[in-house]
């Protein structure tokens, strides 16, 4: 009797171990985008803008939207000490997630960069002041920022696809990263989801270098 | 196995809230921001409970039908408190609480609207995506995604939050503040021994969890393996060594993660083909062993030197347990990382190695409990060696082998691990096909049968991969005759609202109209659906569209979110859009139909514009 109980227990066992193992496998590789959400890929995409000390010890990413005031706020703090430290690389995420028309600011801002102004369209979006900022008045503030609006319409059209790719990459990082709104940052290995001011800008930058240096 | 399931996504889910909690990372949107519906003489009231620090904007709460969405409905609002920051311009903000009212005459001929909200964190200085919900003016009852359920999967990036001192308000700037680290010695002895028992905890659960699965039939190869029946103390003495060298490998995963001051690293610097070729090799070794090929018997030199003294029963079996168990928790185990990375962040924060390696080591002890309790009481139900052990031992044989191919397929292609798969298959068939000539049992016809649902799979594995490592099986027919090409569709896979919208603005970009279809792999109509997509006249009307496919195969907050954006009841749906159009869409398709339908709908988009 023992014998016949404990033959079909490990028989059980046998079955339940092997089946789990053969459905595993097969559920794993359900997120194609895997290197899209890797750290290289959130620090060095190619594609995306950068600004600050290209050789730079520290890397700065910025996750932000053309109608966040946080964002818009803290942005000159974070200039200030890109310039005064001098060593930090900055990479801007155009993460469009507030409006339809952040959008839209995001496609001009990464089309501008075709001609290279996405720096010129990226200050004249952020440096209108407010939270809901329509598309026209976002494109009269990258007109006036001396942007040439026919090839920015014409870059649009011929690197939509590269442009939404992009921005679908940024949208899958901030996502991998699990960020809840915007402006989040990652400073060298830190992830920050608060807007901060210069001196918080650079107290973490600061802990980033140190942290660095330990390892 | 539904329990062990729901046990783990619990264990995942606390796991996580923990992690949240000591990071401080901003709650999400629908946590701060919670609206309630009370019907009302003069209509239907709204009201908004706001966390304490986070504000709604007025001029973003917006009210719409359902299905389908037109002009705003008005929503009547109180004067907000004016923010008059310059950076912010000037807009009226709700705090605490909002109570809004649509008056029942705007609602008159809908059944179902969209409120949409939006706010900001003061505290963390963010501002949230919009939320919205969808009311059902019937019942009052609120439908609606949380904004897409991400906070989950923060575990997987490789960033740490940065220590609060820094991040704190961005008012108090880089304040530091040094009052803590002075505890009394007692309250530390209490935080240590609850951190210890809690880690313990966590092992215990987790081993409960598929997550342990691997270690299961390696450890029964182990026990299987030795000739003599196994006494109890010599069960014991095997798991013991086995859990012990698993915990040891855990508590140095726990050393470097508090040492490096980083979780992950040395779980990924393992997860190399190198690391993972050596431990399938060494499970295909034992594997074969247990065949009755050979006997594994490490030099006696070199067992002595490590064991000292020397005992009954030979050590070759102590040291495989040690090996394998020291091995296999570090390769075998690989879907524990995320939650045995949250126990690491926890202590690579604190950067106390002795802590860490106590804590992990725990971890792994109670990762081990259930393997010791089989240990010590499982040779006690297996009856006395004897022709069945051979065929369990063979059996054992092949599911190590089983595990080799899992762990090593993370680093091989597609089509390569399907045809190792098969191939084993392949083996178990000829084995059993073998049993059932060589054997005169009484169940040598179940054999035959189980003989040929193996070979059935295997034979499906092998096939499937014959082509190239897209697994489009066929293609091999290429190599014989010359088949029409198939354009390729650039369909772009959605599962997010935010994912969503940008396919939408980059087709109204492109000016396209645009084929939104919802599919889930579960769904068998959609099945049908697909079939009608694939034809050719369909295809080639649909050459003008752009064409997104959102999947809500996955049953969660996200999938939820885009069925609700469009109130979808379910997938096979496709909606339409026209190249003019918002961002509503000007026909909508329920269920799988044909092909005639789907054209005739396909032209009366193109022709509206």
């Amino acid at each position: 009797m023992l014998q016949r109980i404990s033959r079909r227990t490990l028989a059980q066992i046998l079955v339940v171990a092997g089946a789990r193992y053969l459905i595993a496998p097969a559920r794993a590789d359900d997120n194609p985008s895997e290197t899209d959400v890797s750290r290289e890929a959130i620090l060095r995409d190619p594609a995306t803008p950068t600004t600050g000390n290209p050789k730079g010890d520290l890397t700065i990413v910025v996750f932000f939207d053309y109608n966040c005031p946080y964002c818009k706020q803290s942005e000159p703090e974070l200039m200030r000490l890109v310039k005064t430290d001098g060593r930090i690389r900055l990479v801007y995420k155009d993460w469009p997630i507030l409006t339809e028309a952040s959008i839209k600011g995001a496609q001009w801002a990464l089309a501008a960069k075709y001609q290279g102004r996405y720096d010129e369209a990226h200050f004249a979006m952020m440096a209108i002041p407010g939270a809901k900022i329509p598309a026209e008045r976002m494109r009269e503030a990258i007109a006036k920022a001396g942007v040439d609006m026919d090839r920015l319409d014409a870059d649009l059209q011929t690197h939509a696809g590269e442009i939404t790719a992009l921005l679908r990459r940024n949208l899958a990082q901030a996502d991998s990263l699990g960020l809840q709104g915007t402006p989040a940052y990652i400073v060298g290995q830190y992830r920050v989801t608060s807007a901060l001011n210069y001196e918080g800008f650079k107290h973490v930058a600061a802990d980033a270098r140190a942290h660095a240096a330990k390892n | 196995m539904p329990g062990i399931l729901r046990l783990s996504i619990a264990l995942f889910v606390l796991l996580g809230s923990l992690a949240t909690v000591r990071a401080e990372t901003p709650p999400p949107a629908d946590q701060v921001f919670r609206l309630r519906v009370a019907r009302e003489d003069s209509g239907v009231k709204l009201v908004w409970t706001i966390a304490p620090g986070n504000y709604l904007y007025r001029a973003m709460i917006v009210a719409k039908n359902a299905m389908p969405p037109g002009a705003p409905i008005a929503v009547r609002t109180p004067a907000g408190e004016p923010k008059d920051d310059p950076d912010f311009g000037p807009q009226e903000v709700y705090r605490d609480t909002l109570q809004a009212e649509i008056a029942s005459v705007d609602l008159q001929g809908h059944h179902e609207i969209v409120v949409t909200y939006q706010g900001c964190a003061e505290k963390y200085q963010i501002c949230y995506p919009p939320v919205s919900k969808t009311i059902d003016l019937q019942t009052l009852a609120i439908a609606g995604p949380t904004v897409a359920d991400v906070g989950s999967s923060g575990g997987r990036s490789s960033f740490v939050d940065a220590p609060q001192d820094v991040t704190g308000d961005a008012d108090r700037g880089g304040s530091t503040d040094a009052s803590q680290g002075s505890a009394a010695d007692l309250s530390y002895w209490i935080t240590l021994g609850g951190m210890l028992a809690s880690f313990f905890g966590f092992g215990v659960l987790l081993s409960f969890s598929p997550c342990t699965f691997p270690l299961v039939p390696i450890f029964f190869g182990l026990m299987a393996r030795s000739q003599e029946r196994l006494s109890f103390g010599r069960g014991i003495v095997l798991a013991a060594t086995f859990v012990g060298a698993s915990a040891s490998a855990y508590s140095m995963l726990g050393a470097f993660a508090a040492w490096s001051g980083s979780s992950a690293n040395l779980q990924i610097l393992l997860q190399t083909p190198i690391a993972l070729g050596v431990m399938s090799a060494v499970l295909v070794v034992l594997a074969l062993s247990m065949f009755g090929l050979f006997e594994i018997q490490l030099p006696a030199g070199f067992v002595n030197r490590i064991s000292g003294a020397a005992s009954r029963g030979g050590r070759g079996p102590l040291a495989a347990a040690a090996v394998l168990g020291f091995g296999s928790a570090l390769l075998a185990g690989p879907c524990v990382t995320p939650p045995l990375a949250t126990a690491l962040l926890s202590v690579a924060r604190t950067g106390d190695v002795a802590r860490g390696m106590a804590a992990l080591f725990l971890f792994g002890v109670g990762m081990g409990v259930p393997l010791l309790v089989f240990g010590a009481l499982g040779p006690r139900f297996l009856p006395k060696p004897g022709k069945w052990l051979v065929r369990v031992r063979h059996a054992f044989g092949f599911i190590l082998l089983g595990v080799a191919v899992s762990i090593f397929s993370r680093v091989l292609s597609q089509q390569l691990t399907l045809q190792l798969w098969g191939a084993l298959a392949m083996g178990v068939a000829v084995y059993l096909g073998t049993q059932f000539l060589m054997a005169h049992m009484s169940g040598r016809f179940v054999s035959m049968g189980f003989a040929t649902v193996a070979m059935l799979i295997g034979s499906v594995l092998l096939i499937g991969s014959a082509g190239d490592d897209n697994l489009t099986a066929t293609h091999i027919l290429d190599r014989f005759i010359l088949r029409e090409s198939e354009p390729a569709d650039s369909v772009r896979t959605v599962r997010s609202i935010s994912a969503l919208d940008l396919e939408l603005a980059a087709a109204r970009t492109e000016n396209k109209p645009i084929m939104l279809d919802f599919s889930a792999d579960w769904c068998v109509e959609c099945k049908a659906m697909d079939a009608v997509l694939r034809r050719p006249d369909v295809r080639q009307r649909l050459q003008g569209f752009r064409m997104v496919r959102a999947d809500v195969t996955a049953v969660d907050a996200a999938s939820r979110a885009l069925m609700e954006r469009f109130e979808i009841v379910g997938p096979p749906t496709v909606l339409l859009f026209g190249r003019k159009g918002g961002s509503d869409p000007t026909t909508r398709i329920v269920g799988a139909v044909d092909a005639n339908a789907l054209l005739a709908k396909l032209s009366t988009v193109v022709t509206a514009d």
